[in-house]
């Protein structure tokens, strides 16, 4: 089966003006990332903040253009398409729903906007639409007329998530949909997610740095470092066995709710490196427990091992000896 | 739940009829613009109309005065309450289109400059600069010079050098909510720039344009009311606030009225719009936060 989305190479560079004298300085926010999103899998991208997730999300969006690679859906190369093309098939739901409705306009005309920019129905039929949608995301109709500023953030991200799904996209790409929200409401903007995903055979790129969230929602599971993919598993395995050195440490340090265990040791010693000034060789080398000579020197391609792929040399037939 | 909320309608009502500063200046306003646009039908004499027997009549409170002209007669015998109600016209008239033309032009640029960045803002931002370089009265003289004066050229030279903070408080605002998701959401909807900017970005930058203009349009009173006291804006007989000044500073120390007059008048249109402009800005909180 060929991938719904196939995101090949992706490189996203900005340039940073450090000052009127300053000499310009690259920042790659994501360095290369390979992707194939399967139809139907809800796919996890964690990482900690400032690994580009967030500038992926935006690629995937088409919010901002990539520097470099192609990005297909259902095999359409999708560079110099119109932007509906893709907005029609891949819709957002942001993090922030304070900040992704506008408090100028009454609920019902936020949610119709992805129909009324399409041209799809008269007025009156994208605003039956848009209200016939809110009831399906557990909003009464009734609340179609009220502001946004009127609405609590859970309403408000139920809202955010009607928008998306008024067009019948197959993609939502959820930047931290959660993380914004009480505890209390995280875990039903989670189920409606889940539910919608059944009701309209929905895919997810779900991202998150809240690894309890994404074991729960999850298929499949990629770790980002750097801009990089690091590993690449189901989600299941990457769970119970982590491969990369980062992924273990990820996991080790969430937090458990028994008291006097303190806080978990993590062995990240060192800060996350500058991304302005990455280290040579494996971007994770410097805080690394394992580091060897090699991977100071080479950046690690994928291995495979068993269902999970990791970018670390520990993996590679060819090294892998050396960290015996 | 919704029974509980108030409607938008009421809440904002209730939050214009509760602020003195506001409810002050649009009574003005409203006296002014009523003056404006019923001044036929209000001024008891025909602004131009000189009556040489009955020249500089004190107004009524004086022991001089009559009720034939409540407040007095200028150095021609023309009636000062007719003039001064005429002159509300002139006033208001340049103000309003100067601060359409002037809002158009910097609105766009702000918008421009402040949703592409980049070259787009550099370029902006150089107009502006080269823009505030140059006096606008020098100009205003200069053009005068060139072309005469009256009143559309009063109205192009002003309007087309005082967009400048329609600019820079736009680009800035525009900055402001460019980075709100709202704006991301809509363009992933696929939306067009045009659709962005005017159904995204506009609603949400609003209050500072309106604040803005009234500023703008208050100013550009005041500076009417310079140029044609200079003799450089609206030529005689018309009947401007500026130019009645003019008119009466060589009677200041005899009739005093006559430079009292038509100061006050312009003194009083102009708190009122800068009231109202503040007003607006203290009542115009988005939808539904109090």
């Amino acid at each position: 089966m060929s991938a719904l989305m196939q995101v090949e190479g992706v490189h996203r560079a900005f340039s940073v003006s450090r000052g009127l004298f300053a000499r310009k300085r690259t920042l790659h926010a994501v360095n290369g990332i390979d992707l194939e999103i399967e139809k139907g899998e809800v796919l996890g991208i964690v990482g900690e903040s400032g690994c580009g997730k967030s500038t992926l999300a935006r690629i995937l969006l088409g919010l901002i253009p990539a520097s470099a690679g192609r990005i297909a859906l259902s095999g359409t190369d999708l560079r110099g398409l119109d932007r509906r093309v893709l907005a029609a098939r891949v819709q957002p739901v942001f993090q922030d729903p304070y900040g992704s409705l506008n408090p100028r306009k009454r609920i019902a005309s936020i949610v119709a906007l992805p129909l009324a920019v399409h041209g799809m129905g008269d007025r009156t039929e994208q605003r039956r639409r848009a209200i016939e949608m809110l009831e399906r995301v557990g909003l009464p109709a009734r609340l179609a007329d009220n502001y946004p500023g009127q609405l609590s953030g859970g309403q408000r991200q139920r809202v955010a998530i009607a928008r998306a799904l008024v067009m019948r996209p197959e993609i939502v790409i959820c930047d931290e949909p959660t993380s914004a929200l009480d505890v209390s409401v995280q875990s039903q903007i989670l189920n409606l997610l889940m539910d919608l995903r059944q009701e309209f055979g929905l895919t997810y790129v779900f991202i998150s740095h809240n690894l309890a969230v994404v074991e729960h929602i999850a298929t499949r599971v990629a770790v980002m470092y750097l801009g990089r993919v690091v590993e690449l598993a189901p989600a299941a395995e990457i769970f119970a066995r982590p491969r990369h050195p980062y992924t273990q440490a990820l996991l080790a340090s969430v937090l458990t709710p028994e008291p006097g265990k303190g806080l978990p040791d993590t062995h990240l010693g060192l800060a996350f490196p500058d991304p302005l000034d990455p280290p040579p060789g494996c971007g994770f080398n410097p805080r690394c427990a394992y580091a060897r000579a090699v991977c100071r020197e080479r950046v690690p391609a994928f291995s495979e091992d068993g269902p999970a792929k990791a970018a670390c040399h520990a993996y590679d037939p060819t090294f892998g000896k050396e960290f015996a | 739940m919704d029974a509980a909320l108030p409607s938008r309608s009421s809440v904002l009502r209730s939050r214009i009829l509760g602020h003195a500063g506001l409810m002050t200046g649009l009574v003005l306003l409203a006296a002014a613009l009523v003056c404006a646009i019923f001044a036929p039908l209000l001024s008891p004499h025909d602004p131009y109309f000189q009556d040489l027997s009955a020249r500089l009549v004190p107004p009524v409170w004086h022991p001089r005065g009559d009720w034939l002209h409540p407040l007095g007669t200028d150095n021609l015998g023309r009636d000062y309450l007719s003039r001064t109600i005429y002159g509300a016209r002139v006033s208001l008239l340049i103000g309003l289109s100067v601060m359409v033309v002037s809002g158009l032009i910097g609105t766009a640029m702000g918008l421009a400059a402040g949703y592409f960045g980049g070259r787009t803002d550099m370029v902006v931002s150089f107009v502006v600069t080269a823009r505030l370089a140059m006096p606008v009265v020098l100009v205003a003289l200069a053009v005068v010079a060139l072309v005469g004066g009256s009143l559309v050229v009063v109205i192009a030279v002003l309007g087309l050098l005082k967009w400048d903070r329609f600019a820079v408080v736009m680009r800035a605002a525009t900055q402001q909510a460019r980075a709100q998701d709202y704006v991301a959401a809509a363009k992933a909807t696929g939306a067009s720039t045009f659709r962005v900017l005017l159904g995204e970005v506009l609603p949400n930058i609003l209050p500072q344009l309106v604040v803005v203009a009234t500023l703008e349009m208050a100013s550009a009173i005041l500076l009417e009311a310079a140029l044609s006291f200079l003799g450089l804006g609206v030529q005689p007989p018309l009947p401007s606030w500026g130019l009645m000044v003019s008119e009466a500073k060589a009677y200041m120390f005899f009739s005093f009225w006559m430079i009292a007059i038509p100061g006050t008048a312009l003194g009083l249109l102009v708190l009122a719009i800068n009231l109202v402009g503040d007003g607006i800005r203290d009542v115009a909180a988005p939808e539904g936060r109090a």
